[in-house]
């Protein structure tokens, strides 16, 4: 098969014109009759797809918080003012158990209650907010729940098969 | 000449495209030997914004671009299930965007039909007070928003796994060994000089092929045959945050009208990417602080707040373009071509250039299916989308892993998402203690995950580490845990207390190279207390 690229072009362009025809008509048939109801069935929507990963809305609190939370530097100085719960180490909350929020689960058996993080956060050089970070991930928790996020199936969903014959690899010049 | 039976094929170029190949070739039956003059994906790869995308942006030049696209991100997602994890984007309609709702809208439509070939998820549609409500830190003035899901992937990652699964297939692998000379026998290209860059000289392999997927190099490969190959080399840079800071990735437009994204990536931000003329040594690359503006100035009018956020580093990457690419761009209805340079006067030689890390498989493919045809053979099909990476092959229950091997959950759910099913031979293999004994706090990674890398996944320097483990890259930036992932290398090397230093301040010298155009106030201090620290402690 040899390629005709302004010819796809014109085909791709064309397909993409012919959608968009049919989707302002849609528009226009859903303004009629579900003005207003967007937002909340937009983030049902979303949710729907994507709570089970966790990937989720955040608080406006949170997103105030999360700045802070980056200004951690490693120093360990928590470290010497706050001793250690188990595996909680006090510079664990922000340099590790926080970086990822569809994964704040893996703190469920930790005992996070049982460190000092007023102490520790009284003489972070850079001000992380230990206290608020420990409050963030149990809202967030609260909120979810705590189990693992819910892999996704790597099978595909119904009704798409791969091409039964490959479609031709690029030209090879020479 | 060597005495040694040859090589059927020399893949030059260990980023995604040459392990890809390598593997591939070697899956296919082939004596395979793969090289690459520094590490594994320390190339391009190295600037990857980590993801695995369908090409929406091909649907206005040829759908049947996406569709394959689609189709082979699903081979990759099914390949290595527990490597990739969804990035979940929104693309914010500000006023006056140069594509508003309904045509962004209508593109997304385009690409729903595509998605289940990836196992991807249909668009959302958000009003104003729906992406606000999702995400709070966005621009208030925004219009509205879409979504739309594709994967991310630890590119470092996903290019050991290619080399090590071509290693199980009877491939050969050599990191830090350069490639000084091609060799030609009755004008044709059948052998390859390589010199170690670890030490041990030179030596000459012969090869029956020899495959060129060495990237922004690729002109320098081609020259030793003597074929002229003019490339347009694009610099770019993508920021690093030590963590997520949205939990949605967002889609940018800078200054200049170029889009750049923001993608939350496992445990970290990569935000980026510039693209600028560059004809530099590719090793030697600078982050700038007019780049880092550009890509901050770019994000603001998105997330308002992103200064606030502290950048962790930065990294820098050279995309290899044709020269004469941009005059044929509207006949192209792909990235990348497949290079037989018979016709150039060096036969035996194929180069593999551009493409992207979402194609790499396919590129691999059609590049093996040229490879066959040089080296006279006949076809054989093709079995990379079939046969899982290492540790793609069953599902890892983590919690189940945590409890049975004593280690937190934190540590077992990093050690599935990098090792998948293979993270249960690592934990039976490692000694108890070093089961729990954390080496890399910020990721975290254990010293039995360390051990097992030195031993097993090709790590011959402590930065190999970092692309392999991501050990050396969180907030702490490699100050904590340089030293002690050095001493497992020293141990399982036998190296001399001189020689573990020198490593331990050349690591830091090349981190340091990519950190002074991001760093900020106490985090500047904090590095130099560590690097002071190691000094006065190791005489380094």
């Amino acid at each position: 098969m040899s390629e005709r690229p302004r010819l796809r072009r014109a085909a791709a362009l064309s397909r993409l014109g012919a959608l968009y025809g049919r989707h302002l008509a849609r528009r226009g048939a859903l303004r009629l009759t579900r003005h207003g109801a967007d937002t909340e069935a937009g983030l049902r929507r979303f949710d729907e797809l994507y709570g089970p990963a966790r990937i989720t809305a955040l608080s406006a609190g949170e997103r105030e918080q999360l700045g802070a939370h980056g200004r951690c530097v490693a120093c360990g100085l928590c470290g010497f003012a706050a001793p250690r719960a188990g595996y909680v180490r006090p510079e664990r909350l922000p340099s590790q158990l926080t970086r990822s929020l569809p994964d704040l689960w893996v703190t469920r058996d930790l005992p996070l209650d049982a460190v000092d993080w007023r102490a520790a956060a009284a003489v972070c050089p850079t001000g992380v907010p230990l206290p608020a970070m420990r409050g963030f991930v149990r809202e967030r928790l609260a909120r979810e729940g705590v189990e693992p996020p819910v892999p996704r199936s790597s099978v595909p969903l119904p009704g798409t098969e791969p091409p039964t014959a490959p479609p031709a690899p690029p030209p090879v010049v020479g | 000449m060597p005495g040694t039976q040859p090589y059927d094929v020399v893949v030059v170029g260990g980023g995604i495209t040459g392990a890809g190949v390598a593997r591939d070739a070697a899956l296919r039956g082939l004596r395979v030997l793969l090289v690459e003059q520094r590490d594994l994906a320390s190339g391009t790869t190295w600037g990857s914004s980590g993801m695995i995308h369908g090409g929406i942006r091909y649907l206005e030049r040829d759908w049947e671009t996406t569709r394959i696209s689609c189709l082979d991100g699903g081979h990759i997602q099914r390949i290595a299930p527990n490597l990739l994890f969804p990035v979940v984007f929104l693309i914010p309609i500000l006023p006056g965007a140069k594509r508003g709702m309904e045509t962004t809208e209508v593109g997304l439509e385009a690409y729903d039909r595509y998605q289940p070939f990836k196992a991807g998820r249909p668009h959302v549609r958000l009003d104003r007070a729906a992406a606000l409500r999702l995400e709070p830190g966005l621009n208030p003035a925004l219009v509205g928003a879409l979504s739309m899901d594709e994967w991310g992937v630890d590119a470092a990652r996903l290019v050991t796994l290619n080399a090590l699964s071509a290693r199980e297939a009877g491939a050969e692998l050599r990191t830090w060994t350069e490639v000084v000379g091609l060799g030609r026998e009755g004008g044709a290209v059948r052998s390859v000089r390589l010199r170690s860059r670890l030490g041990g000289g030179e030596e000459t392999v012969a090869a029956r092929a020899v495959c060129n997927a060495t990237g922004p190099w690729a002109s320098e490969l081609c020259a030793m045959a003597g074929v002229r190959m003019r490339l347009r080399p694009a610099k770019g840079v993508h920021l690093i945050y030590d963590r997520r800071i949205t939990n949605v990735a967002l889609a940018l437009e800078a200054v200049d009208g170029r889009g750049l994204l923001l993608v939350p990536h496992a445990n970290a931000t990569i935000l980026g990417t510039t693209d600028d003329d560059y004809y530099g040594d590719p090793e030697q690359l600078e982050v700038t602080e007019d780049e880092v503006e550009y890509i901050l100035q770019a994000t603001e009018r998105v997330l308002p707040s992103i200064r606030t956020h502290r950048i962790a580093h930065a990294n820098a990457a050279v995309r290899p373009t044709l020269h004469e690419w941009r005059r044929y761009e509207d006949d192209l209805t792909r990235d990348y071509r497949v290079v037989d340079h018979r016709d150039d006067g060096a036969a035996g030689l194929v180069s593999i250039i551009g493409g992207k890390m979402s194609m790499f498989r396919k590129m691999a493919e059609d590049t093996v299916d040229v490879l066959l045809r040089v080296l006279g053979r006949p076809p054989v099909a093709c079995r990379t989308h079939l046969v899982p990476l290492p540790g793609g092959g069953s599902p890892v229950d983590v919690p189940e892993l945590a409890s049975r091997f004593g280690v937190p959950l934190a540590v077992a759910a990093r050690l599935a998402l990098r090792h998948g099913d293979g993270a249960e031979t690592l934990l039976e293999g490692a000694a108890a203690p070093e089961r729990q004994a954390v080496v890399c706090e910020c990721e975290p990674v254990t010293l039995a995950e360390v051990r097992h890398s030195v031993r097993h996944e090709q790590v011959e320097r402590l930065e190999d580490l970092y692309r392999r483990t991501r050990c050396t890259g969180g907030a702490c930036l490699g100050m904590r845990c340089a030293w002690p992932a050095a001493r497992v290398l020293a141990q399982e090397r036998g190296w001399s207390q001189r020689r573990t230093e020198e490593e331990v301040r050349d690591f830091l010298d090349s981190r340091w190279r990519d950190r002074p155009a991001v760093l900020q106030g106490a985090a500047a201090a904090q590095e130099e207390l560590y690097r002071g620290a190691m000094c006065a402690m190791g005489d380094v």
